[in-house]
């Protein structure tokens, strides 16, 4: 998943246009430097700020969630040019790659929101973030904290008061 | 998923930099993730979100504090005036502009409590029935609690009375509607808007424009808006007048803004436009791109019928009597619709500004967005129905009345 189609031997590491990124648990990825920089913010910077021939850390991205970003970072570079949902160029193709990337189980999908987050990926977020929504949509408090395994840590006299106190929706 | 996270708490012991911030309970959200999340949850499901915990709380909060859910929401209720039966005689259908969905339909949400006779006049912001012997007023945004008030016993001519001040039950009559209306008084003829202090009215087919104080209980200046010659339907809003995104602009926030949507036919075609006028001397700002124009496909889908009508009947007057126009707004921004038939599709508005172009001069600018509308509004016959159409930003405890969970 770390290599490219260009490799023509790992000692020739510093190829054109590559950039290495190291995981939070320190799995080494090469990738194609236009690709993630065209869809993630971060890296972009790092790359701007003269990262890019050395490893750029990424101390909270998991080696699993990072191989997903970076798969959606190509397909979406390559396919769409990095064009979000609106665009034309957001395809049949597309559409089935993140609905089939939706579909991962659910520790895999907070990973993947984290990374998201962090690598500033919108459109990974934007998708990531959907399917959660999506399973809290209609759903009580009780039944929200049985789905995302929260505990209740308030009493019931201030749970009474939350009850009544939503008027600071609109700050 | 349990061998992954007892891996991981393993390696986080010998460095440090790796989720070191990790809640140790469990792989849960929390923290710049949840609010993530939280930031592109509708809005309705964040009602219960916002009591799963303290953290959740939080979350929820920051999330609304860093994007602010101010633009109103669309407000459909469809009403059966000849029903008897409670749960027959309205559906309420809301539009959330954040979350850009429909909720579902409300049948749930009482209507105003029996026995208003007459069909719900068109009034924003607040929904109010009223019939000859009673009135009430909604307390809420979608009308799920009402307030009775007493009726104005006085017999008019013209429509126009005053509630008496903070609430407080009462009427007083007041200076008749300015001539340039007669002949239009009745609110079928007339689009109507209001800001914390005033009513502004427009006649739909002629453009004349007036507004009543509620604090001086006078009528300001009369006058024809007519910026677009080939304009032949009018309908009024008023916006904040302060921009969100700017914050020098906060000090003005108690001012509003007045905006003016017309509707003509230009080759065949329909154009609708958005302009601002002063809203103290209605002064439209005129000029080449002094309105904003709603994009044509959107403008076709919502006058299709009407234009392939008038093409085969190729009479220009009589077509131009069925183009009507309709606008809702409130805070940021709006929705115009076809107001023969609200079918056809609605189209949201938001973010009017206006800029100076070298060439152009003065050029507004808006962006807009198709919103449809649900099945259950496609599927109705006109004539079965009233609907009355509101516009109002809605807050996460007016929710809360609504799914109390």
């Amino acid at each position: 998943m770390a290599t490219t189609g260009a490799s023509d031997g790992a000692s020739a590491a510093k190829k054109e246009g590559l950039v290495t990124l190291m995981s939070g648990d320190g799995e080494i990825f090469e990738v194609e430097a236009a690709a993630v920089a065209a869809l993630s913010v971060t890296i972009r910077h790092a790359i701007e700020e003269g990262f890019g021939d050395r490893p750029i850390p990424l101390p909270i991205v998991g080696a699993r969630a990072l191989a997903l970003a970076v798969e959606y970072c190509r397909k979406h570079h390559s396919l769409g040019g990095g064009a979000g949902e609106d665009s034309a160029a957001y395809d049949d193709e597309l559409r089935a790659f993140d609905h089939n990337l939706a579909k991962v189980d659910r520790d895999t999908l907070f990973d993947l929101i984290e990374a998201a987050n962090y690598l500033e990926i919108e459109g990974l977020l934007n998708l990531m973030c959907r399917t959660v929504a999506e399973m809290m949509k209609g759903k009580s408090v009780e039944e929200l904290r049985r789905t995302f395994d929260v505990s209740n840590d308030y009493t019931p006299e201030e749970e009474e008061e939350v009850r009544r106190e939503v008027s600071w929706a609109l700050d | 998923m349990g061998s992954r996270a007892k891996a991981e708490a393993e390696e986080e012991e010998e460095e440090e930099k790796f989720d070191s911030s990790r809640d140790p309970r469990a792989l849960c959200l929390y923290g710049d993730v949840l609010e993530a999340v939280a930031s592109r949850v509708p809005t309705l499901d964040l009602v219960s979100a916002s009591r799963v915990s303290r953290e959740w709380r939080r979350a929820v909060r920051a999330a609304l504090r860093r994007r602010p859910r101010r633009s109103p929401w669309l407000l459909l209720r469809l009403h059966r005036p000849t029903s008897t039966s409670a749960s027959a005689r309205g559906t309420l259908l809301a539009y959330d502009p954040h979350s850009r969905t429909w909720l579902p339909p409300l049948p749930h949400v009482r209507g105003p409590p029996p026995p208003p006779h007459l069909p719900l006049p068109r009034a924003s912001p607040a929904l109010h029935a009223a019939s000859l012997s009673a009135m009430a007023v909604a307390r809420d945004p979608f009308g799920a609690t009402w307030r009775a008030v007493e009726a104005p016993r006085v017999w008019r001519v013209d429509p126009v009375v005053v509630r008496g001040p903070g609430g407080s039950d009462g009427w007083e009559p007041c200076d008749p509607i300015p001539a340039a209306f007669d002949g239009s008084k009745s609110a079928t003829w007339l689009s109507a808007a209001t800001s914390d202090s005033r009513v502004y009215i427009t006649d739909k087919n002629r453009g004349w424009t007036s507004w009543f104080d509620l604090e001086t209980k006078k009528w300001g200046p009369t006058r024809q808006l007519r910026p677009d010659p080939a304009a032949a339907s009018f309908a009024i809003g008023v916006l904040s007048g302060y921009n969100n995104n700017n914050n020098d602009r906060h000090r003005h926030r108690h001012r509003h803004r007045l905006v003016l949507a017309t509707a003509g036919r230009r080759e065949g075609r329909v154009e609708v436009r958005l302009w601002e006028a002063d809203a103290e001397t209605l002064d439209v700002v005129e000029g080449k791109c002094a309105a904003a124009e709603m994009p044509k496909e959107f403008a076709r889908r919502m006058f299709q019928e009407i234009t392939e009508e008038e093409s085969d009947e190729d009479d220009r007057s009589w077509g131009s009597s069925s183009l009507s126009v309709g606008l809702c707004s409130s805070g940021d921004g709006g929705y115009v619709y076809n107001g023969s038939d609200l079918r056809k599709g609605m189209v949201r508005f938001y973010d009017y500004y206006y800029y100076y172009h070298d060439e152009d001069g003065r050029t507004a600018s808006c962006k807009w967005e198709w919103i449809g509308v649900p099945m259950i509004m496609q599927k109705e016959k006109v004539v079965d129905r009233v609907v009355v159409v509101g516009c109002t930003v809605v807050g996460l405890d007016d929710l809360a009345l609504l799914f109390p969970y």
